[in-house]
């Protein structure tokens, strides 16, 4: 068995196609998500909003307004506007040049003033009329407080002023940290890469079967059993696919620095289950039927490309998509599985889902072993008109 | 008796309606270089996978080494070597570790499948090109590299199944000198082919196949002996008259004379000296000849007495 593993890997080390599809492809495409992506990110983060306040001296927002703008405006994390003091003269020639998004009018209550043509800017002028409406609804709130609660004016005030400086509300992160949404490609990518390892687990099928090739032929009538046979291949393609997998998965770590760092030992257990899971997957549609090597490396193709649109390689939400009408897929669908193990490995603090999931894909993988046998196993054939 | 190394009995294997082997039975003893000779799709190759378990079959039993064939008897696989039609080996690796790879499936000592691999190297004429690998040899050398991969492990029963096909004059030769060389060596062996030079120059007895049948066995000589055709005598002639020609045929053992283009073609069934009894005749009726050509029959003539048509048709 021994023997028959060192040959095998021999044979799959230089093969050169099997060493693109499972280690080059996914590195490349791994850079071009990177290079995509990340100006999606950019693109995609928040800028404090540039606005201009006029304040009217003496006008009873005037001093409470301030005091949040200016909380508002402090440079740092959560800084959310871009603040210039100026006069009404300076702050209309401002917004004339779009230097900033809107002007706030600080009088008896707080008015914004937008230009019409920055369609560009809505999100910011939109920023700025919910903080406008806010503050206003706030100072209406108070000037009621005050009529008929006056004792509870000042801490109806320091509430009013928490609740808009943001210090009220804050976002907390539910997962292990934050994740950038398009991480969610990348576990696609490893899901993808693992599964065109059934490229090399077709051959398994094809190489023991004496009705498809000529080294089928050659092996079946050999002094090895095919069960041995098979076994060692198997083992030794699963082991190398697994090489290759964690090579381009330290790559997208490392070199690419995508966001998959936590729980290392785990995502590596996991790129050898899914390597596992595509040599059987191969192995399985290899020893379907008795048509030639062209025929069912389409299907194998096919099933792996279709496996990963599922599991939404190519369209980020499909996962959900399937996981609100038809759940069920989504629990057997190897590269969703993968996918969503790696998921669970970089969000929930919980293993549970992860080990689901393992599960699943070792028990999916030791079913397709086990058909993929069971359909090969030592017999005679009808005919031998495929090999070639 | 010695038991047969190979026992076919009555043979049935249909593909559909096709029937590609049609009550087939043969015995190969040991020693024997035994050949399957017969036309493509007449069955030879059918019969070797049935032989090898790799093809099922309707009916009849096959024996290798006395024991039943079956898909798993590994003990008997071990003894036997195949060379098969199409090249089988692989791409990625080079000459030695292709023969070294197969030879493995068989020989499981180290030391013993090195010496092993090493002497079908040599046996192949391949020493040059151990590191090559099969995508940079020719035709013929590939071809010696499928035979090194079936006869490393040494079996005593080698298949071949027209190893020869597409092979250049000089490949050829080697590879049936080796086979040959096999064959003094131990090993019996069974030898398909539809070149019937091939087998007439290197196998001991032959089965003559059609239609998934056998039509006759035997050694060239009791084949040859079976019809009715034993030598073809033509003399270039002038001239021939019809009187003379019909005198020719009314001699002893001759049972077809043609004369066309100069050229007299005279069938002889058996006999003796028949050349010189024509030329005799010639010489008394004073007709000139030109050059005189006496031919044995061939495997083919064989072939297209017993079945009407050509070998390689």
């Amino acid at each position: 068995m021994l023997f028959n593993i060192q040959y095998t890997w021999r044979i799959l080390a230089r093969n050169k196609t099997n060493l693109f599809w499972i280690l080059f492809f996914p590195i490349t495409l791994g850079c071009l998500f990177k290079v995509a992506f990340s100006n999606m990110s950019t693109s995609e983060r928040f800028s404090p909003v540039p606005v201009a306040i006029v304040c009217e001296e003496g006008a009873p927002s005037a001093e409470p307004f301030c005091a949040i703008a200016e909380e508002l405006g402090k440079e740092g994390e959560n800084q959310m506007l871009a603040i210039t003091w100026c006069d009404e003269k300076e702050a209309m020639r401002l917004l004339k040049e779009k230097s900033v998004d809107g002007i706030l009018f600080v009088k008896d209550r707080v008015t914004l003033t937008v230009s019409s043509n920055m369609n560009n800017v809505q999100i910011n002028q939109s920023i700025l009329q919910i903080l406008t409406e806010r503050y206003n609804a706030g100072m209406a709130l108070l000037e009621d407080t005050a009529a008929l609660y006056p004792d509870r004016l000042a801490a109806a005030a320091e509430t009013l002023q928490t609740a808009i400086s943001g210090e009220f509300c804050r976002e907390i992160s539910y997962s292990r940290s934050p994740q950038d949404p398009y991480t969610q490609y990348f576990y696609n990518l490893i899901a993808m890469a693992c599964l065109f390892a059934s490229m090399a687990g077709l051959h398994i099928s094809l190489n023991n079967q004496g009705n498809l090739t000529a080294l089928g032929a050659r092996k079946n009538i050999s002094a090895t059993g095919k069960l041995t046979s098979i076994t060692s291949e198997l083992i030794a393609t699963a082991l190398f696919e697994f090489l290759l997998n964690t090579l381009a998965f330290l790559f997208l770590v490392f070199v690419l620095k995508v966001d998959m760092t936590a729980r290392l030992p785990l995502a590596v257990f996991s790129i050898l289950i899914s390597s596992l899971t595509g040599v059987s997957l191969g192995f399985f549609i290899g020893s379907i039927g008795n048509r030639g090597e062209d025929f069912k490396t389409g299907v194998s193709t096919a099933v792996s490309m279709v496996c990963c649109f599922l599991s939404g390689l190519m369209v980020g939400n499909m996962r959900i998509l399937i996981e609100e009408h038809a759940p069920f897929l989504n629990r057997i669908n190897p590269a969703a599985l993968i996918s969503d193990s790696f998921y669970c490995l970089n969000v929930y603090e919980s293993l549970e889902r992860y080990a689901a999931d393992s599960l699943t894909l070792i028990l999916l993988s030791a079913g397709l072993c086990l058909g993929g046998f069971l359909m090969t196993r030592r017999k005679r054939y009808a005919g031998l008109s495929n090999v070639s | 008796m010695n038991t047969p190394v190979v026992k076919i009995d009555n043979l049935v294997k249909r593909y559909k309606e096709l029937v590609a082997l049609d009550h087939f039975s043969l015995e190969i003893a040991e020693g024997e270089i035994f050949g399957l000779l017969g036309p493509n799709g007449s069955g030879k190759t059918t019969a070797i996978n049935c032989i090898l378990s790799l093809l099922a079959y309707d009916k009849g039993r096959i024996e290798v080494f006395g024991k039943e064939m079956k898909p798993d008897s590994y003990d008997l696989k071990r003894r036997i070597g195949v060379v098969m039609q199409n090249v089988a080996v692989f791409d990625e690796l080079t000459v030695y570790e292709n023969i070294d790879y197969f030879c493995g499936l068989y020989v499981r000592d180290k030391q013993l499948r090195k010496q092993y691999v090493e002497e079908a190297v040599q046996f192949a004429g391949l020493e040059e090109f151990t590191k090559f690998q099969p995508k940079k040899l020719s035709g013929g050398l590939l071809r010696r590299l499928n035979i090194a991969c079936g006869i490393a492990h040494k079996p005593k029963l080698i298949i071949l199944d027209e190893p020869t096909v597409a092979v250049d004059p000089q490949s050829r030769n080697r590879i049936l000198e080796g086979i040959t060389k096999l064959n003094e060596n131990g090993a019996s062996i069974i030898y398909t082919s539809h070149y019937m030079e091939e087998v007439e120059q290197i196998c001991t007895r032959i089965a003559i196949m059609d239609k998934g049948r056998i039509l006759a066995t035997g050694t060239q000589k009791e084949l040859k002996k079976m019809i009715k055709k034993s030598e073809i005598i033509t003399i270039e002639l002038i001239e021939l008259p019809e009187a003379d020609r019909q005198a020719i045929l009314a001699l002893p053992h001759v049972y077809q004379a043609d004369f066309s283009g100069h050229r007299l073609v005279v069938l002889c069934s058996g006999g003796k000296h028949n050349l010189i009894r024509i030329l005799n005749y010639l010489n008394e009726r004073d007709l000139s000849v030109g050059h005189v050509y006496s031919k044995q029959p061939t495997l083919n003539d064989v072939f297209l007495e017993i079945t009407g048509k050509e070998l390689r048709d």
